[in-house]
């Protein structure tokens, strides 16, 4: 059966990837802790800021990528788009859960406080329960038709919600700093280790979407196997 | 499976109004953030908290704590990958052995 093998045998493009990922978060600790100096005003703890925007691009990455697949998945349902759709908001969740826990153990340095109830905290909060919201949905309606629309149309919310934490701060204030827009990284070194940062997290983030959505697509062929083989059954038996 | 489609609806809409007022309050205006200057080269705009720097605190340790916290986050989604993996194998060897009874049977 040669539904088996994808499952035995990782293809090659998947352990590139795997390999590169492993190698760029590798090169980003090293460059973040031993090639950066600490913040003169925050100290040691500001380097958490790099993996934690790193985390917010691949939340924002999956947010935005669930949310145009699953308009097309409205427009024209197909097992591939659905994939997409649930592979990329599940690894969103993931993600948004890294940046709402590193974000806060970074405040209580910076802000004097863990949590406080800002527009971007707030919409990233809200948009983190919207997406468990959607996963728990696809999860308990896997195999009904109205449970997928209904996870598409609300996952179709995905990208405006992150284009609101985008430019959260440029609407409504907040205490969140403008680091990237406002040219906030001065230093060279600060500067590599943020986008060596971004770009390790993406390329973890774009991995696990990649895991994810090959499992789901394995998972989908295997119930339309499990469904041909009861009909020919009901068949032979009749 | 009603039942805890019901559950969970209910749980998500009763969640959600107790995050609206401190939304609303967030919308208030506040007194813009002035961009620090201060600091070697990072130049994140500091609050004016009140409670920022009064108390001493342990960077280190909270870096130690976000990391830990960040990949234990990474490793469990690893994890939950793994086991479905292993659901996805046993399936498929469900599917196996009833292909090769039906090819054994005609």
């Amino acid at each position: 059966m040669s539904a088996k093998q994808p499952t035995d045998k990782p293809p090659l493009g998947m352990l590139v990837l795997t390999g590169l990922t492993f190698c760029t978060i590798a090169a980003s600790a090293w460059h973040v802790f031993l090639n950066t100096p600490s913040d003169a005003t925050l100290g040691i703890v500001q380097k958490i800021f790099y993996w934690h925007v790193g985390a917010a691009f691949g939340m924002l990455l999956g947010m935005v990528t669930a949310s145009l697949a699953s308009l097309l998945d409205l427009v024209s349902p197909n097992d591939r788009v659905d994939a997409i759709a649930r592979a990329t908001m599940e690894v969103g969740v993931v993600f948004a859960l890294m940046v709402l826990t590193s974000g806060p153990i970074w405040a209580r340095k910076s802000w004097g406080t863990y949590w406080t109830w800002e527009p971007r905290l707030t919409l990233t909060l809200l948009v983190l329960l919207l997406a468990l919201a959607i996963t728990a949905i696809r999860g308990l309606a896997a195999d009904s038709e109205s449970g997928r629309k209904i996870a598409a149309a609300l996952g179709v919310l995905g990208a405006p919600a992150a284009y609101l934490i985008h430019v959260a701060v440029k609407l409504w204030g907040g205490t969140h700093p403008t680091v990237i827009d406002g040219g906030g990284i001065r230093s060279t070194e600060m500067r590599v280790s943020f986008w060596l940062s971004v770009a390790a997290m993406l390329l973890l983030c774009v991995t696990f979407i990649v895991a994810r959505y090959r499992q789901i697509r394995i998972a989908q062929d295997t119930r339309e196997l499990r469904l041909t083989l009861s009909a020919r059954a009901l068949e032979d038996n009749a | 499976m009603t039942f805890r489609k019901t559950l969970a609806a209910a749980a998500l809409g009763l969640s959600l109004p107790l995050f609206a007022p401190h939304a609303v309050r967030a919308e208030e205006p506040r007194t813009p953030s002035p961009v620090a200057s201060s600091g070697q080269a990072f130049d994140a705009a500091l609050p004016a908290l009140p409670s920022l720097k009064e108390e001493p605190v342990d960077g280190q340790k909270l870096l130690v704590i976000a990391y830990v916290v960040f990949w234990a986050l990474a490793a469990g989604y690893l994890a939950q990958l793994a086991l479905a993996q292993r659901r996805l194998r046993r399936d498929l060897d469900a599917l196996q052995r009833r292909v090769d009874g039906d090819r054994g049977g005609t």
